[in-house]
């Protein structure tokens, strides 16, 4: 085991041997493969990177547009409330004006309509009143004569109801 | 591998152990303590002192370990993923570690040393290692084989430091810091190879010789396993991380200023 003999020839021999296939068949192809992906992998982080900072700028620009807007409807939406507000104020006003002026009307003619009925109710009675009491006297009663008196009951009644 | 594996798998070696005891009793029983020095640590044509020898089983190993490492390089390399599966995975720690230490070590020329330094460092690793596995041997356990590697990393040392500084001032280099310290440089020189060598043939053999004195004394069973463990795994795998770390601290110093 300690001798020294052809066995270290054989030893150098395999090595060299070792290293030139080793050398073909598992060195060079994985440096090589090695560095490929070394540099891939530095390329997508590069790439990620740039795709990151793009992704930042449109979000800004997003985001300053998304302002923008909303602004722009808050705005919309003010000056909308506001002309909504004085128009309903004047339609308001209008319609407000117009059911006085009907309610007034209506109100005018009931008065007109009860004031004939009153002078209708009263002249009916008159009649009915002379009616009655030439049928309860048995005899004709003048009607000039009671009108005054029957009419002037008729106000005293009037005034009490 | 999970722990349950593990243990089911060191399970099943003390079964099979235990069994191998019993049917072969005889045979295994090993001689006694005088006769270590005659124990066959490595079967090679011990007797033979001459030149021309070849150790057989050394060969053998060392083409076992070749075959290992082609042939799970060849695994890992066949079809390369972006993604890496478990032998693609396992080289690209060690392809990737041995770039960055050669890179560090040797300046971004130094890639070209990569092939070398990375063999060098599979080669021993998995011989080391091998001698984990019952009834195989570290090629390493043989002095030819770490006295191989010893001359060819030398070899490119001093072919370095050649090609780098000129012929010339790699000759002058001997002389610093002055021409009466010209030998003492070329012993250094040499003690350099020879403690590299020894290191790792000396760390191996040990382990071998020490897991093989406790497996006569406890039977081959359980405490091997662990001892195998340490000298096998443990020490083999860093004493070739330290041949390898060497290799390359000497080509660094050869080729700087």
């Amino acid at each position: 085991m300690i001798n020294i003999n052809l066995t270290t020839v054989f030893t150098i021999l395999n090595f060299v041997f070792l290293i030139y296939i080793l050398k073909a068949i598992l060195f060079k192809p994985l440096t090589k493969f090695l560095d490929d992906r070394a540099k891939t992998i530095e390329e997508s982080l590069r790439l990620a990177e740039e795709n990151r900072q793009r992704a930042e700028d449109m979000k800004t620009e997003h985001d300053q547009i998304i302002m923008e807007a909303r602004t722009k409807a808050s705005e919309i939406i003010d000056s909308a409330m506001v002309n909504a507000s004085k128009e309903s104020r004047e339609v308001l006003a209008e319609a407000r004006e117009k059911a006085q002026v009907t309610v007034d009307s209506a109100k005018e003619e009931i008065m007109m309509e009860a004031e004939r009925i009153k002078q209708d109710l009263r002249r009916e009675v008159a009649a009915m009143s002379v009616s009655l009491a030439g049928k309860v006297l048995s005899r004709e009663i003048r009607e000039e004569d009671h009108k005054e008196l029957i009419s002037k009951s008729l106000d005293v009644m009037g005034h009490r109801n | 591998m999970t722990g349950k594996k593990i243990l089911i798998l060191a399970g099943v070696i003390l079964i099979v152990e235990i069994v191998l005891l019993m049917v072969f009793k005889q045979e295994m029983s090993l001689p006694d303590f005088q006769d270590v020095p005659k124990w066959n640590l490595v079967k090679t044509a011990e007797n033979e002192t001459t030149f021309l020898a070849l150790n057989k089983v050394t060969v053998v190993m060392m083409l076992i370990v070749d075959v290992l490492i082609i042939t799970m390089a060849y695994l890992a390399t066949r079809s390369l993923r972006q993604v890496p599966g478990k032998i693609q995975s396992f080289f690209e720690i060690i392809v990737d570690l041995f770039s960055d230490l050669v890179t560090q070590t040797l300046g971004e020329n130094g890639r070209r040393h990569l092939p070398m330094l990375g063999s060098l460092f599979l080669f021993l690793w998995i011989s080391n290692i091998i001698g984990s596995i019952p009834f195989a041997e570290e090629p390493t356990r043989d002095l030819n084989v770490p006295i191989g590697h010893m001359l060819a990393v030398l070899t490119v040392v001093h072919f370095e430091a050649i090609r780098i500084k000129g012929l010339k001032a790699y000759l002058m280099s001997y002389n610093e810091p002055f021409i009466v310290m010209m030998p003492l440089n070329v012993i250094g020189e040499i003690a350099k190879g020879v403690s590299l060598a020894f290191r790792l043939f000396g760390n191996i053999l040990g382990g071998a010789i020490i897991v093989m004195v406790i497996s006569y004394l406890a039977r081959y069973v359980v405490l091997p396993a662990g001892l195998n463990m340490f000298f096998g795994i443990f020490v083999g795998t860093i004493q070739a991380f330290v041949f390898t770390m060497l290799g390359m601290t000497y080509i660094a110093v050869a080729i700087a200023d």
